[in-house]
This record gives C-alpha cells, structure tokens and sequence, in this order.
C-alpha cells in the first residue's frame, strides 16, 4: 500500500513538473497575421518520429524526448509556416538538443534562441521549439517571431541549463558553440574521435563539448559526468588504450598534428582537452576548471 | 590487428590501411568506373525555376558521353529493352524533393527506348509495397544531393533506404552500412543508371528538418553514372569543396560520411576510390570546385 502511494505521489510530481505540450498548442491561436493552421496538429513519439522526420530522429532519440507537436500554418501566396513543439522531458535535454546546432545571433526568445535562413529555434523550461518558415523568409520572418513570442508566452516555468555549463572557463569560449548531450554518436558529430565508443558514452553520461579560440586555432574542452566513479576510470583507462597510449603515466601527449591532448580523471568526471596549442595551456586549462568543482 | 579505427587514424593517414585490415580487404583491382559530370548555366533561371528543356538536354549529353553513343536514345537503349519494367527511384523530401522536371525527362526516354507507360512506376517512400516496383527488371535511381543529418550526405545510396525494411537497422555507426541496400533482392542488379541531381544542392543543414536555404545553391548539374557509389564519392567531393569556398576553412560535416567508402570498400558495390573514377566534366565550367 506504502509502495502504490509512493509510486502515486511521484507520479504527481513528475506529471506537474511541466506544462503538457499538448495544454501549449491549445493555447496558441489558430490563426495568426493571416496565416491558419492546415489541419489537425500532428504528433509523434519516440517510436514514430521517424516517420516525422527524414533522417535526424535519431538525434532526437539519444535525448531523453517524449513527443513532438507539429502544427501547419498555410496563407495564400505566402511561405508555409511550420511549429514545432518538443517535449524533452527535462530542462538539461531541452537545452541539449538546442545547443546541438547552435550557430546563429541570439533573439531574445525563451530561454536561449537563435534565428536564421527562416528558422527560429528556442529552448524553455523542458520544451525544444522550432519555427521555419518555407519560403520567403522576409515575408515570413515576423510572423514566425509572433509566434515564437506567443510559445514562450504560453510556457509558464523556466527550467535549469546543465550544470556542467557553470564549470567552463570563459576566458576564450566560444558560446554560442558550446554542445550538451549524452552518446558518442553525437560526440562524433561535433569532433570525430573514434568509431567505436570508446569513452562508454550512453544515454546515462552527461557531456559537455566546448571550443576554446586560440589565434586563429580551436582548443576543445569536454567533460563527460559519468553515473559512477568506476565508470569514469574505466573509460579513462579505454581512451588512453585506444586515442592516447603515449600518456599512459603523464595523461598528456603531442600528436601527430602537433597539437597536444591531455586527460583526467576525478571521482565521477573525465576531463579531456584536444587540439591543445601547448601542454601548458591543456594543464591551465584543466586546472581552471577542476578548481572551479573544488576537484583539486 | 588494429581493432578501433579513431581520429588519429585520419591524422596518421593510416585509415584506410586500418580499415582494410580491420574487415580483410584484399588488394584486387578494380577498373575504373566512369561518371558523368554535366552543367548548363541555364538549368535554373535566377528564380530558381527549373528549365525543362535545358535538363533534358543535360541528360541526354550525359548519357551519351557515358555510353559513347552519338544519339541519346540510342545510348538510353543500351540500359533498357523496351519490355522491362522500370521503377523510377525519386526521392519526395518536401523541402528538397528530385524536380518534377528531371523525372519527366527519364520518363521521356524510357518511353522513346519503347517501354511502355504502364510498366513505369515512379516512387520513394512506398517502393517496397508498389507492385510495378515488386516486379520492376530496372531501375533508375535519382535523387537531389544535400547534407543529411544521420549519413553525412543523402545521395544516390541513401536514396536506396526506403526499399529497407526497417529503415533504422541502417542507421548505426553514422549509417555506414547502407551499401547492403544494394544487396536487397528489389535492388540488386537491377540499377540501370543513377542521376545525382546537383542542379541546386545543399551543402549544409540546420533544425530538426536538417534544411535551411542560406545552405542550397543553384550549381546547376547533374551527376550521371551506372555506379551507385561512384556518383556519391563526385557529389562528396562537390559538397565539401563548396563547404570550403563558403566557410573559409575546412569544416567537417557534422557526420561522417563514411558510408561512401565503406559501400565501395567493404560490401563492393560500387567504387569510391577517387583514383578509380574516370570523372568526366561536360559544360559550363565556371565555379565547377572540381
């Protein structure tokens, strides 16, 4: 009875933990500027975003999504608007999955946006949302800021960036460049490293990529927070066996490029530092950070 | 062996030996596979309306020069008999789909060879359910060039993924095994020529939908061969070298598009190896990148 309770009560609070996406599409109007929603709004889930999206679901999937409404607005002579709404079950992944391809001007919108080529994207509170506009992006652009406005309006709550972000030195960072998410496969996307996952990345380990502008160089910093402390130094021990035998015993080596790598390891966290323009600068680096976690 | 091929691999240069070790290629020949490479300054006029009249006559040049014939149905005859049953592999993604205009100027030939209009179908998504396609003895495979999320690029083998049966089965390791769709009892031995459409492709993609028009460019081309890789590893290298030309440093696509190589090396069903490619570059020259 206790358990059925607990299960009740916890069930409560992660029901309330966000607006349903569905309460949101009900609150934004069906008709805007003169543009009106085509049909009923469509949604896809974890088993059926493929049929949604052609090729990219997978990204998507290594996220923790639940479900994505899509809603059409259509006008005579005038670009098809599409809204999207994605249900990313926490904060840290909404931020994720909009930080995956971050690379246009901020606007303003939510909690972090971009705009470009008749996309607006955003992230707030749990919900990923994509705006584009099919066409003439001119004609279309503020009305897909109405709209963008008018999402965010409907999102009460404000949700947490991954904690992971607070511990990257700014000096040299390039923000709008800075990746958040879980596998190797979207690891590869940002920096091919290997094709086999040889850092024991899964939907479990929280990873932060980030590039660093050195002259006329990119520096990358990642941090991957694993579940357990063993995890971490297993896979410390797998990245120097397979990327970096030369740094068995010092964690640094100078590559084939010239460019330095080094990697640490501390309680549940693997440190890694590529396309370092010096040992020096991969160790300040380091250290910058793993004193900002009072890890040293 | 070396068991785990990484970025250091490609820094030492020694990946290709890796991979070839790793999965026991043997070092047979293989004759060099030739590919058409066509363009016309007024494929597409400067609203990106596609000609008709000027894409008919890019293919027929390209057919011709790939067939060594001097009349383009006569070169079409070389890949069709009028009997067969030919299924025109088009690809319909709403943002980028093949033009309506290319596939109108296949149709025309095959119907010129003496097909007849009821034994050519024209599909994408549906092809595995299309009983035209169920018996098809041929096929043309076509599609538009452009970067696509999950294999690094979307091009003539890519295309092939709706004759799978469970489309994600493709997808690990950034989709480097879509080569086996070629392997597929609908598709095996039944492509007559594939026509990479790179009249206006994209060379780099944003948002969930993986499109976004500042990326898309009027190259005005079509890339023309009987081998599936090869038209791929000529649109890889036209995709890359325009990434250059508008980054201004080398950027990497954001995955890997290593199912190109993987297709001509490991499952042998096409060739990728540059060296191995007769490329031959028909038309207008200005901005070819390669």
């Amino acid at each position: 009875m206790k358990a059925s309770i607990f299960v009740f009560l916890l069930s409560m609070i992660f029901s309330t933990r966000g607006k349903a996406v569905e309460k949101i599409m009900e609150s934004i109007p069906r008709e805007i500027s003169g543009w009106q929603a085509d049909a009923a709004d469509e949604v896809y889930d974890r088993e059926t975003l493929y049929e949604y999206i052609d090729g990219g679901a997978e990204l998507y999937l290594t996220y923790a999504f639940q479900n994505v409404f899509a809603r059409r607005f259509v006008k005579q002579d005038a670009p098809e608007i599409v809204l999207e709404i994605y249900d990313m079950n926490s904060s840290q992944d909404a931020y994720g999955i909009f930080s995956s391809e971050r690379q246009d001007e901020e606007v303003g919108i939510g909690q972090d946006s971009e705009y470009g080529g008749g996309l607006l994207r955003f992230w707030k509170d749990k919900y990923f949302v994509s705006v584009l506009a099919i066409g003439d992006e001119q004609t279309a652009k503020p009305v897909v800021f109405e709209l963008g406005m008018k999402v965010a309006e409907a999102i009460p709550a404000v949700g947490e960036r991954p904690d992971l972000l607070k511990y990257l030195p700014q000096e040299n960072l390039l923000k709008n460049r800075i990746r958040f998410f879980h596998t190797h496969t979207i690891l590869n996307r940002q920096y091919y490293l290997a094709g086999e996952n040889i850092l024991n990345l899964d939907r479990q380990t929280y990873c932060v990529f980030a590039p660093y502008q050195i002259d006329k160089n990119k520096s990358f910093l990642l941090i991957i927070h694993y579940e357990n402390r063993s995890q971490a130094e297993t896979s410390y021990l797998s990245f120097l066996a397979n990327y970096l035998p030369e740094a068995l015993g010092t964690g640094f080596a100078q590559l084939e490029n010239g460019k330095w790598a080094m990697i640490k390891t501390s309680g549940k966290f693997l440190f890694i530092v590529f396309e370092a323009p010096s040992k020096e600068w991969a160790s300040g680096l380091l250290s910058k950070v793993m004193r900002g976690m009072e890890l040293e | 062996m070396k068991e785990k091929i990484t970025r250091r691999d490609f820094m030492k240069g020694t990946a290709a030996a890796a991979m070839g070790m790793a999965i026991g290629l043997s070092p047979e020949e293989i004759q060099k596979t030739r590919v058409i490479l066509i363009r016309h300054q007024d494929a597409l006029d400067e609203n990106s309306k596609h000609n008709a009249d000027i894409i008919q006559q890019m293919l027929d040049e390209a057919v011709m020069k790939l067939l060594d014939q001097k009349d383009a149905v006569a070169a079409w005859k070389l890949l069709i008999k009028p009997e067969d049953i030919v299924g025109i592999k088009t690809n319909v993604w709403r943002y980028l789909p093949t033009p309506a205009e290319l596939e109108g100027a296949i149709k025309k030939r095959l119907l010129d060879v003496g097909v007849k209009e009821e034994n050519i179908g024209l599909n994408d998504r549906g092809v595995r359910n299309d009983p035209l396609f169920q018996k098809a003895t041929a096929l043309i495979n076509t599609r538009p060039l452009r970067t696509h999320y999950w294999s690094g690029i979307g091009g003539c083998i890519k295309n092939l993924i709706t004759f799978g049966e469970r489309w994600p089965d493709y997808h690990p390791d950034s989709c480097a095994d879509l080569g086996l769709l070629l392997k597929l009892p609908q598709v095996q031995g039944k492509i007559r020529l594939n026509i990479l459409s790179v009249l206006n492709p994209q060379f780099h993609g944003r948002g969930a939908h993986h499109f976004d028009p500042r990326y898309v460019w009027n190259y005005k081309g079509l890339i023309v061969s009987t081998d599936t890789v090869a038209v791929d590893a000529v649109g890889l290298k036209i995709i890359q070298a325009k990434r250059l030309e508008h980054f201004g440093e080398e950027v990497e696509l954001e995955t890997t598009p290593k199912h190109v190589k993987v297709a001509g090396d490991r499952h042998k069903v096409g060739v990728s190896d540059w060296n191995r490619i007769e490329l031959v570059k028909l038309g207008w020259q200005d901005g070819i990148l390669i």
